[in-house]
């Protein structure tokens, strides 16, 4: 019988009736049919029932949890996107969205607050996922369990280490590993049992996992270079294996830099600090030297001021301005603050010549230097000095430092990634941080002065004089250390340009260091500070194969020639998992330094201009000295980089969009055979252009032309009225001059250009400063500091800028990265990109494209909206 | 409980940095401007550090 | 039942403002509170919004021979408390010296049969008594408020040194200090406040609670602070010390 069969009654119900019954619960449907009763009188008119439905559904949301506001809550938290107030056409397509959005994918949150009729799919879903990542999870826990095994037998055992047999077999292993030729189905095979591998280390925590995930990628990097060059050579025609040639060599490179990875991994920099003696008496004087020449006065206060807070006996602490530029108000200002002040007649030798000068007039034991703008934590000392009275031969210490940075096009277009887009500039920057090889940053650095005396002082003969001046030091015996603690922060906010041209500048110093005292052939250093030196300077070089990768599908496409001589397929199979697996690496490399896509995206875009000034240097190391001056030369050299690197990228897009064209017509019109090459060769342009889009949208960044930068914080801080009242506030951000606050604007009367108290703690001490509202934004409050005493600059600089916790808590906030979002921030940022670049094209040009921008943004606001499970659950507790 | 102004040594602690014995000498050297500021505040802190010295069970 | 008991430094620190602020922000926080004014001053009650001219009060039941505890009030946000009573000089004399004996405190507080998770907050005068040693001597945790004054460091110093307040209390595990009314923009009293912190080390609670006139003013409007200024940031320092005494009971 029909009437017997549940599905008829369902097939005979009206759409809105199906509609419900798939998301709520029966009690909720019987609610509607009475809803409609009530208001339609069972007329089917289709857009009333629609509205009515909506109707209900808001009602529905309203009403069935207790309290009406706590429901509009959760409602404005499951679609976030919807404007409520005055919702348009477009709302309703958001709301059917994310409703279904909510009720397939986001059950759980969904099911949490309304009373959805879905716990059954979900659970299915759930069970679905287990099967599929069961097969992983056992492995992973195989893979824990034999890992533990082994420390157990190691530990209880005592295992002789015999590292040359280890090392023979490994190598044997290596080489069948990467020799044995596979064929396209053996390959896939290959590729993916070595994914089910990498995927069950990679959900270990641990270092061996670790260790195994990387060694991974060196075989499988190893066995593509190894088909490279065995297999893929076309040396039939000579223009073929002209370029072949120059890619090879290219991966070659990648590879070399691949394996100093891993060695960097396998014997990782991990020094801790040391403690100091409990007695004062003990501890060593310090001379802090601060370079200047140009920077500006307030910079030069701030940099002395958060020196002398350095929480360092008083009288073994003496602070001294080394003054190139000459100048009576930073005479002045020496004398008002009770800070030596140095300076020459001459300007030899830059900055070099300038410490040079300094040695010989001061005394301490040790000598640390800060350039102007880098601001030392007040643990600096305490937290580096430990390694100096431990280890006697120990010459120079290091820190990293935290890079101010202004919020430039890309953040503000995606207005989200705050905190961490320093390294934005930051990853050019810190790639040889890992390694000993950190002399190079030549500020917020400890030498001894007796062995940096022994050698002559500083190295004036190159612009990287601190790794030159290490040289020296290397050749008599004495080390350097690393002590990765965020201990400063660098203030001067740098442009992408200053930066790169920064780069460059080292780049060509070492390259300099090398013709002139070449690490590797003088007496002197050990065999791993050799490498340390050869590392680096390949690191400086990585430009150019970076360069070779752009250009090579370009090549390719225009002027018809295979460079890889083997099927599209085999490529792709051999390609993907080296390019899978170094990605991950990379993550691995920089673990702290989040972004490993982002540096690989600035080597390819601007390294070739760091290679090229180094390639420069190392045929003649004279090229490049414009001037005796250092920082008058890099100024200019900004200049010319300003105008020539967008440019550069506008050519190269014209480029790629030809190729692209080229690819596509030649895979409509050409042979069938070429078809899946040129979709590979299409793949690597479209590639290529997604990291020029990047290029474009970062180089074309404002000028910065406020000196003075204001660094985000976020502390409890309170305002002083004048009447005596007393109001909490949140500091939000801090500069020299004064600090942006927020308050509660609901009880609080607070009125511009009042004079106010803003008290701010340290540690367990409380200050005071007299300060003026200068501005009210809402609830965001901006004061100006007035008439400061010594004393207090001193301890604002105290409670701001060299708060000792302030930096590293910045350290800690990293963690690993993630790689999906960064390839959706990435994408984003591309996309605006070429929205700024297709402003600059002919109007009508541009607003075909804009609108085409314009859709795009409009489709991403119809998309369903990620909820976070824990706001919604810390709401239901 | 943690409060906002956790001094070095606890951060560090956090960031699994060992280093025991951070002294805040800033802290210290303020102690003793203060006291050769106000006699009064003087007298009676040598007056604990002597009476310390007597008691050693004590944690003043 | 935990008893917290709030002692002055001297007379005038605040201490009935903390008494009423704390219980206020401990009741909103779903705790159990018993507010008990043994300070003759009287003050408490006021906070809480009762009228000046009612004098009735504990000790003015005991005086007139009444049961004690039928002087009990509930405030409009739930805080129950017993005030003081207004007597006289000599019936406060003969109170101390004729009815409270010995183990009086503890035994009426016990009569009370309150449920475990009650919250009894004492508030006592400065100056010890057979009531205030009492107090001292049952609580499960002894705030004491000072000022960050030259005087109350010397007044601190001397109660440390000659056991005033008797049984090694003031060093002992149940006793913390609270510093009040921190004038902010003083260079004195910051100095002291952090000489303070330099001698009592972790026996100070890690909160201080700065002069504000919103405290001022919400006692005048007859109300607690948090009521009367939210923002402000003594409220939030009250809030923060019942936090405090909160996770101090919790282990």
């Amino acid at each position: 019988m029909l009437a017997a069969n549940p599905f008829n009654k369902i097939i005979k119900s009206p759409v809105d009736v199906i509609f419900l019954s798939i998301i709520f619960q029966p009690i909720i449907v019987k609610e509607w049919l009475a809803f409609k009763k009530l208001f339609f009188n069972d007329r089917n008119q289709f857009i009333g029932t629609w509205i009515g439905l909506a109707v209900f559904i808001s009602v529905l949301l309203f009403c069935h949890q207790s309290q009406r506001v706590k429901a509009f809550h959760s409602l404005k938290k499951l679609f976030p996107h919807i404007n409520w107030a005055t919702p348009t056409f477009a709302d309703a397509v958001r709301f059917i969205i994310q409703t279904l959005w909510l009720a397939t994918i986001q059950t759980k949150t969904a099911c949490d607050v309304f009373l959805f009729n879905l716990n059954r799919i979900f659970r299915f879903l759930n069970i679905i996922k287990d099967a599929v990542l069961l097969p992983f999870a056992g492995l992973s826990k195989a893979a824990k369990w034999l890992l533990g095994e082994i420390d157990r037998l190691i530990e209880n055992y005592d295992v002789k280490f015999e590292p040359y047999i280890y090392v023979l077999f490994v190598f044997l292993f290596a080489c069948i590993a990467i020799t044995i030729p596979f064929d396209v189905s053996a390959q896939i095979a290959f590729i993916f049992s070595l994914w089910f591998v990498a995927i069950a280390a990679h959900s270990i925590f641990g270092y061996l996992p670790k260790l195994m995930l990387v060694s991974l990628s060196i075989i499988v990097s190893s066995r593509y270079l190894w088909w490279r060059y065995t297999s893929t050579l076309n040396i039939d025609s000579s223009v073929d294996i002209f370029f072949g040639v120059i890619l090879i060599c290219a991966e070659t490179y990648t590879w070399f830099v691949l394996l100093a990875g891993f060695f960097q991994i396998v014997w990782p920099l991990q020094r801790k600090p040391v403690s100091l003696p409990g007695d004062l008496y003990f501890w060593p004087s310090v001379d802090v030297f601060i370079p200047t020449y140009r920077e500006d006065i307030n910079i030069v206060r701030t940099t002395v001021l958060a020196a002398l807070s350095i929480d360092w006996p008083e009288d073994k602490l003496n602070v001294f301005i080394l003054d190139d530029g000459k100048r009576s108000p930073i005479q002045e200002l020496a004398e008002q603050i009770g800070v030596g002040y140095l300076a020459r007649d001459n300007n030899l030798h830059g900055k070099a010549g300038n410490i040079n000068q300094a040695l010989t007039l001061t005394k301490s034991e040790y000598v640390a230097v800060f350039d102007c703008g880098h601001i030392p934590a007040r643990s600096f000392l305490q937290l580096t000095m430990g390694w100096f009275l431990r280890d006697k031969n120990l010459a120079i210490i290091q820190t990293p430092h935290h890079h101010c940075y202004f919020p430039d096009r890309v953040e503000r277009n995606l207005g989200r990634i705050k905190a961490e887009s320093s390294l934005f500039y930051g990853a050019v920057q810190d790639d040889n941080d890992i390694w000993d090889a950190s002399f190079f940053s030549g500020s917020g650095i400890i030498l001894k002065r007796a062995p940096l005396l022994e050698v002559g002082g500083i190295a004036p003969e190159t612009f990287t004089e601190d790794a030159h001046t290490a040289l020296h030091l290397y050749s008599k015996g004495y080390t350097s250390a690393y002590i990765n603690v965020m201990q400063a922060v660098e203030l001067v906010p740098n442009a992408l340009s200053t930066r790169i041209a920064q780069q460059a500048r080292w780049a060509r110093g070492l390259a300099q260091v090398f013709r002139i005292d070449n690490p590797l052939l003088r007496a002197g250093p050990n065999m791993a500070q050799r490498l340390c030196y050869a590392n680096a300077m390949l690191g400086f070089l990585k430009g150019i194969p970076s360069l070779v990768f752009l250009l090579a599908p370009l090549v390719c496409l225009y002027f018809h020639i295979y460079l890889i001589h083997a099927p599209a397929v085999e490529i792709a199979l051999y390609a993907i998992p080296v390019i899978a697996l170094s990605s991950i690496f990379n993550s691995y490399r920089q673990e702290k330094r989040r972004y490993s896509i982002w540096s690989g995206i600035y080597d390819t875009i601007f390294g070739w201009y760091i290679a090229f000034s180094a390639v420069a240097a190392l045929i003649h190391p004279k090229i490049g000295f414009l001037s005796g001056n250092i920082k008058e030369d890099l100024s200019s050299e900004v200049e010319i980089f300003d105008f020539a690197l967008p440019k550069f990228c506008r050519y190269l897009i014209g480029l790629n969009l030809a190729a692209v064209i080229l690819a596509l017509t030649r895979y409509l019109l050409g042979p069938a055979d070429e078809q899946s090459m040129v979709l590979l060769y299409l793949a690597w342009v479209i590639c290529n252009l997604i990291m020029l889009g990047v290029a474009i949208n970062i180089t074309q960044q404002p000028k910065h032309r406020q000196l003075q930068n204001r660094i985000e914080a976020h502390d409890e801080v309170i305002i002083k009225k004048a009447s005596g009242h007393l109001i909490c506030a949140l500091m939000e951000n801090y500069s020299d001059s004064g600090l942006g606050l927020r308050i509660e604007p609901r009880y609080v009367t607070i009125e511009k250009s009042e004079k106010v108290y803003v008290l701010i703690s340290r540690d367990e001490r409380e200050f005071a400063f007299p300060a003026r509202i200068t501005s009210i934004n809402e609830d965001f409050v901006d004061i100006l500091f007035e008439n400061l005493t010594l004393q207090q600059q001193l301890d604002y600089i105290q409670c701001t800028y060299s708060h000792s916790g302030a930096w590293l808590l910045w350290q800690q906030s990293l963690s690993q990265e993630k790689l999906l979002s960064n390839i959706k921030t990435i994408i984003m940022t591309c996309f605006y990109g070429y929205i700024i670049l297709a402003r600059k094209l002919p109007k009508f040009i541009t607003r075909h494209f804009l609108l085409l921008g314009a859709s795009f943004a409009f489709i991403k606001t119809l998309l369903p909206k990620n909820i976070k499970d824990n706001s919604i659950q810390h709401e239901h507790a | 409980m943690k409060w906002e102004n956790n001094d070095a040594n606890e951060l560090l602690k956090s960031a699994n940095i060992k280093a025991n014995n951070y002294i805040e000498i800033k802290e210290n050297e303020a102690v003793t401007k203060i006291k050769k500021k106000w006699p009064l505040v003087d007298q009676i802190m040598s007056f604990v550090v002597k009476n310390s010295a007597n008691r050693k069970d004590r944690t003043i | 039942m935990s008893i917290l008991c709030v002692q002055g430094m001297r007379s005038g620190v605040g201490v009935s403002t903390i008494v009423a602020n704390v219980s206020r922000i401990l009741q909103d926080l779903d705790q159990n509170v018993l507010v008990f004014d043994l300070n003759p001053s009287n003050l408490l009650r006021l906070h809480f919004n009762m009228d000046w001219e009612d004098a009735s009060g504990w000790a003015l039941n005991m005086v007139e021979q009444r049961s004690w505890n039928s002087a009990g009030f509930q405030c409009e946000q739930g805080v129950r408390f017993i005030p003081f009573g207004q007597i006289n000089y000599q019936s406060y004399q003969s109170l101390l010296t004729n009815c409270i004996n010995e183990n009086w405190l503890i035994d009426q507080l016990n009569a009370l049969d309150l449920p475990d998770n009650t919250w009894i907050i004492l508030n006592i005068a400065s100056e010890l008594n057979t009531l205030s040693t009492q107090a001292l001597n049952n609580s499960d945790i002894i705030l004491r408020v000072l000022e960050p004054s030259v005087a109350c460091f010397s007044q601190l110093i001397n109660s440390i040194q000659s056991d005033y307040i008797g049984d090694d209390l003031s060093l002992s595990n149940k006793s913390f200090y609270l510093i009040s009314k921190l004038m902010a923009d003083s260079e004195i009293d910051q100095e002291m406040a952090l000489v303070l912190k330099n001698i009592l080390v972790d026996k100070i609670i890690p909160v201080s609670i700065h002069f504000d006139e919103n405290v001022k003013e919400a006692f005048a409007h007859k109300t607690t602070v948090t009521l009367h200024a939210p923002d402000s940031a003594s409220a939030k320092e009250f809030r923060r010390i019942s936090i405090w005494l909160m996770s101090y009971f919790n282990h």
